[in-house]
C-alpha cells in the first residue's frame, strides 16, 4: 500500500471521500456492523434498535473516508433505497446467512437493486457480506452466492465474504476489497 | 409442532386432537411474547415458550340435559350384561337424542356389536361425565385496540354454548346459549367496551351477535353450507359448499357471488394497509382426474392473481411471518408444508372482472339505447294508438310460428333418415298370424368406430288400430358390427286393409333413424306374411 499511498500523494489526491450505501433486510445486522467500523469513541455500546429511514455514519478505511448510508431494511422503508442510488460509488450488501426463508427476498431486493436503470449503466463495486455466521444453521458464502445468482452480474465487480457484525470478524477482509476497488476507480 | 423460519423449532404432544390452535397476548408485560392457544376436547391449553403455562376446562354442563345425564348414569351404574346396556342406551338416546349422551355411551353405540363387551370391560369402571367438546376458538383484544394488546378467547362449544375466557384472571367471564353448534366464528372490536361476533352453524345459517343485545341475530341462511369465513371491515365474506364466494354485508344483505372454480378449502383477507378487501382462496380443482391447488387472490370480484400448486391445498394461513413480512403458509394433503413471500413490489392495480352470480354487475351493464330517431318516435306513436292491432297481429304470427315447429318436427319425425355422425342399420321384421304379432327387429352400428351411447327406439302408430306392448325400448350403447335384436309384440285391435308402423331410433331427443314397417293387411285371414324392411343410414362423416 505504501506505494499506493505515495502516487495518490504525488497525485495530490491524498485523501478521498466515498459515498457507499449499505443495504439488506431487516434484522440482518446493517447497523450493528458499521457500528463495529466506527471509532471506538463513537461506538453504541447498548443494543442497535431498528433503523427509521436511514443514518449517515462516517468511517475511515486507510486513506479513504466513507460515507455510509445506512438505509432501513425495514419492508416500509425498502422505497427508499432507490432514491439514494444515483450517486453512490460503492454498495455493501448485508445478508442474514442463517435466515434461509428470506432468502428469496434477498434474491428479489437483489434483481430490483441491479436492474435499477440509475444502478445498471454504473460500475460500482458491490460487497455482499454473508453476516451472523457465528449461528448455527448459517449458509456458506458459496451456497448463498449460488442461490442469489451472483454469478450473473458480470459488470460490475463483486465480492462476497462472511462475517460476525458482533465481534467484527470477517468484516475488515471485506471493507478491505471495498476500499482497493474504490481507490483503483479513482487512479 | 412449532415452526421458526423453515426449520422445524420446537414439538409439543397434545393429549387429544385439536379443533383449534391460535396466538395470543395473555397479560402486558414486556417483552410482549404471545402464548400459544389450542382447543382440545373440553380444554383450552395455553402454551407459553414451548411449555404449558395454563389450562381452562371448560364448566360441565347444567339445566336440561342433567336429567338424561342421571338416567345415563343410573343405566351405567347397574352394570347389567352388555346387551341390556345397548338397549337401554338406545331408548334413552331415542328420547333425549343422541347428541345428548354422554361421550362413552355415543362410542358405545357407534361401536360394532361384537367390540362392545370389550370395551365395557376396559371402561365400564369410569364414571359417566357429560363432557362439553369445542368446535370452535376465535379471539378478542380485552381492553383497547391496536397490536399486541390483551386478548380473550371466544370459544364454542357442540352443546352450542359460547364461552368468553379472560386469560388474566384464568376464568370463564361470560356465557351464552347460542341457537346453533358453531363452525366457523370471527369477531371484531374490543371486549369491555363494544363487540360482536358472526359465526355459522352446522346448518348453514349465518348469525351476529352483539355486546348487550341478548338476541342473536339471523343474518342470512345459505344457500350451502359454509367451508370458511372471514370478516373484511365491513362485510364479512364467506366460500361455500357449492363452489361459491359470497360477500354479505354485515345486515346480512348479500353483495356479490362468485362462482369459483374448483371446490374451496380455506379463505383469508389481506390487512388493509397491505390492500383493501382483498382475498385469498385456495381451491382445489380436477383437471385430468389429478387434483391440484390453486390459489386466487381476488379485489373485490376482480381476480388478481392465480397461483398453481401442484398438490390439493388442505388448509392455508395468510399474515405476516417473521420479520414483518407478509406469508403465505399452506399445507397440502399429503402433509407438505409451504411458505410463500409477498412480493414488497405487488401490485394490487387491476385485474379481470369477474362475473358475478349477484345483481350488482348487471346494474352496471351500460345499454346500448340508440338516439331518438324519426322513425323511432313514429314507432312508438303508432304503437301506443294501434296497441291492439299489433298485439293480435303478434298472437298470430306466434301461433302460425307455432305450428311451422311442430309441422316441421313431425315432418322430420317421419321422415329422417340422416344422422348426424353414425351409421345406424335397422332391419325389421313381423311374425305372427295376428291378431297377436311379433315384431322383431335388428339395429347394428356399422360405424367401426364410433360407440353409440343412450340410443333408444320407439314406435309411431294409430293407437286405435294397433296396441304395442313394449312401446318404449332402451338400448344403452351400441357397439360397431354387432347385431342387437330386440322384439316387441303387437296386437291388432281393429281389422284394417292397410296400414304401417313407424320405427323410430332415437339418441338422447333427436330423432336419427326411422323406418316404415307395412304391416300385413289381411290378418284374420291366416296368411304368414313377412314384411322385411331394411334402412341404412349412410354415414356421414
Amino acid at each position: 500500500m505504501g506505494l499506493l499511498d505515495k502516487l495518490i500523494g504525488a497525485f495530490g489526491l491524498k485523501k478521498k471521500e466515498a459515498r457507499i450505501l449499505v443495504l439488506g433486510l431487516n434484522n440482518s445486522g446493517k447497523s450493528t456492523l458499521l457500528n463495529q467500523l466506527k471509532n471506538e469513541d463513537s461506538k453504541i455500546i447498548s443494543e442497535v434498535v431498528p433503523t427509521v429511514g436511514f443514518n449517515v455514519e462516517k468511517f475511515k478505511n486507510q486513506n479513504v473516508g466513507f460515507t455510509a448510508f445506512d438505509m432501513s431494511g425495514q419492508g416500509r422503508y425498502r422505497e427508499l433505497w432507490e432514491n439514494y442510488y444515483k450517486d453512490c460509488e460503492g454498495i455493501i450488501f448485508v445478508i442474514d446467512s442463517s435466515d434461509k426463508l428470506r432468502l428469496a427476498v434477498v434474491k428479489d431486493e437483489l434483481d430490483l437493486l441491479i436492474q435499477h436503470p440509475d444502478i445498471v449503466a454504473k460500475c460500482i463495486p458491490i460487497l455482499f457480506l454473508a453476516n451472523k455466521k457465528d449461528l448455527r444453521d448459517g449458509m456458506s458464502s458459496i451456497k448463498i452466492a449460488s442461490s442469489l445468482h451472483l454469478e450473473r452480474i458480470q459488470d460490475k465487480p463483486w465480492h462476497i465474504c462472511t462475517t460476525n457484525a458482533l465481534s467484527g470478524e470477517g468484516l475488515q477482509e471485506g471493507i478491505q476489497w471495498l476500499t482497493q476497488q474504490i481507490c483503483d476507480k479513482f487512479k | 409442532m412449532i415452526f421458526k423460519g423453515s426449520s422445524l423449532f420446537a414439538e409439543t404432544i397434545l393429549p387429544e386432537i385439536p379443533s383449534a390452535v391460535t396466538t395470543i397476548y395473555t397479560d402486558s408485560n414486556e417483552p410482549r411474547i404471545p402464548a400459544i392457544a389450542v382447543a382440545c376436547g373440553s380444554q383450552v391449553l395455553v402454551y407459553r415458550n414451548v411449555r404449558p403455562y395454563f389450562k381452562f376446562t371448560l364448566p360441565l354442563l347444567e339445566n336440561g340435559d342433567t336429567e338424561s345425564t342421571s338416567v345415563e348414569t343410573d343405566i351405567w351404574r347397574q352394570k347389567s350384561d352388555t346387551q341390556q346396556l345397548v338397549q337401554l342406551l338406545e331408548e334413552l338416546s331415542i328420547e333425549y337424542g343422541f347428541s345428548r349422551l354422554s361421550s362413552p355411551s355415543q362410542k358405545l353405540l357407534a361401536m360394532n356389536p361384537e367390540e362392545r363387551e370389550n370395551f365395557l370391560k376396559m371402561f365400564g369402571h369410569l364414571q359417566i361425565k357429560k363432557q362439553v367438546t369445542i368446535t370452535c376458538m376465535t379471539k378478542i383484544s380485552k381492553m383497547m385496540e391496536g397490536e399486541k394488546v390483551v386478548e380473550c378467547l371466544i370459544v364454542a362449544t357442540e352443546s352450542s354454548d359460547l364461552f368468553v375466557l379472560d386469560p388474566e384472571t384464568f376464568s370463564v367471564t361470560e356465557q351464552r346459549k347460542i341457537p346453533g353448534v358453531v363452525t366457523h366464528m370471527v369477531a371484531q372490536g374490543i371486549y369491555i367496551v363494544d363487540y360482536f361476533l358472526i359465526f355459522s352453524v352446522r346448518c348453514g345459517a349465518v348469525y351476529k351477535l352483539k355486546r348487550d343485545e341478548q338476541e342473536i341475530k339471523c343474518l342470512t341462511n345459505l344457500s350451502s353450507l359454509p367451508i370458511d369465513l372471514a370478516l373484511d371491515f365491513d362485510r364479512f365474506v364467506i366460500i361455500n359448499m357449492d363452489s361459491t364466494f359470497q360477500s354479505y354485508n354485515l345486515k346480512g344483505s348479500k353483495e356479490w357471488s362468485i362462482l369459483l372454480d374448483g371446490i374451496p378449502t380455506a379463505l383469508s383477507v389481506m390487512p388493509p394497509y397491505i390492500s383493501e378487501s382483498t382475498f385469498i382462496i385456495a381451491c382445489n380443482t380436477t383437471k385430468k382426474e389429478i387434483i391440484e391447488g390453486v390459489v386466487y387472490i381476488y379485489k373485490g370480484t376482480e381476480l388478481l392473481h392465480k397461483l398453481h400448486v401442484q398438490e390439493p391445498i388442505q388448509t392455508f394461513i395468510y399474515g405476516p411471518y417473521g420479520f414483518g413480512e407478509q406469508a403465505f403458509i399452506f399445507n397440502t394433503t399429503n402433509g407438505g408444508l409451504s411458505i410463500k413471500l409477498l412480493k414488497r413490489t405487488a401490485q394490487f392495480g387491476s385485474g379481470d372482472k369477474c362475473a358475478t352470480l349477484g345483481s350488482s354487475l348487471q346494474q352496471n351493464i351500460k345499454l346500448l339505447i340508440p338516439k331518438k330517431s324519426k322513425i323511432f318516435v313514429e314507432q312508438t306513436l303508432r304503437e301506443r294508438e294501434q296497441c291492439k292491432n299489433m298485439y293480435a297481429w303478434f298472437q298470430k304470427s306466434w301461433q302460425g310460428m307455432k305450428i311451422l315447429t311442430c309441422e316441421s318436427y313431425l315432418n322430420a319425425l317421419q321422415n329422417s333418415t340422416v344422422s348426424d355422425n353414425s351409421g345406424l342399420k335397422l332391419t325389421a321384421q313381423i311374425l305372427g298370424l295376428g291378431p297377436r304379432l311379433k315384431l322383431e327387429a335388428q339395429l347394428e352400428n356399422i360405424c367401426t368406430d364410433e360407440l353409440m351411447t343412450d340410443v333408444s327406439v320407439t314406435f309411431l302408430y294409430d293407437s286405435e288400430v294397433y296396441s304395442i306392448e313394449n312401446a318404449y325400448i332402451n338400448i344403452p350403447f351400441v357397439i360397431p358390427n354387432y347385431e342387437y335384436k330386440f322384439a316387441t309384440f303387437i296386437n291388432c285391435c281393429l281389422n284394417i286393409s292397410e296400414s304401417h308402423i313407424n320405427i323410430i331410433v332415437c339418441h338422447k331427443n333427436k330423432v336419427i333413424l326411422s323406418a316404415i314397417v307395412n304391416m300385413p293387411s289381411e290378418i284374420n285371414s291366416g296368411n304368414t306374411s313377412f314384411v322385411l324392411l331394411t334402412a341404412v343410414v349412410p354415414q356421414t362423416q
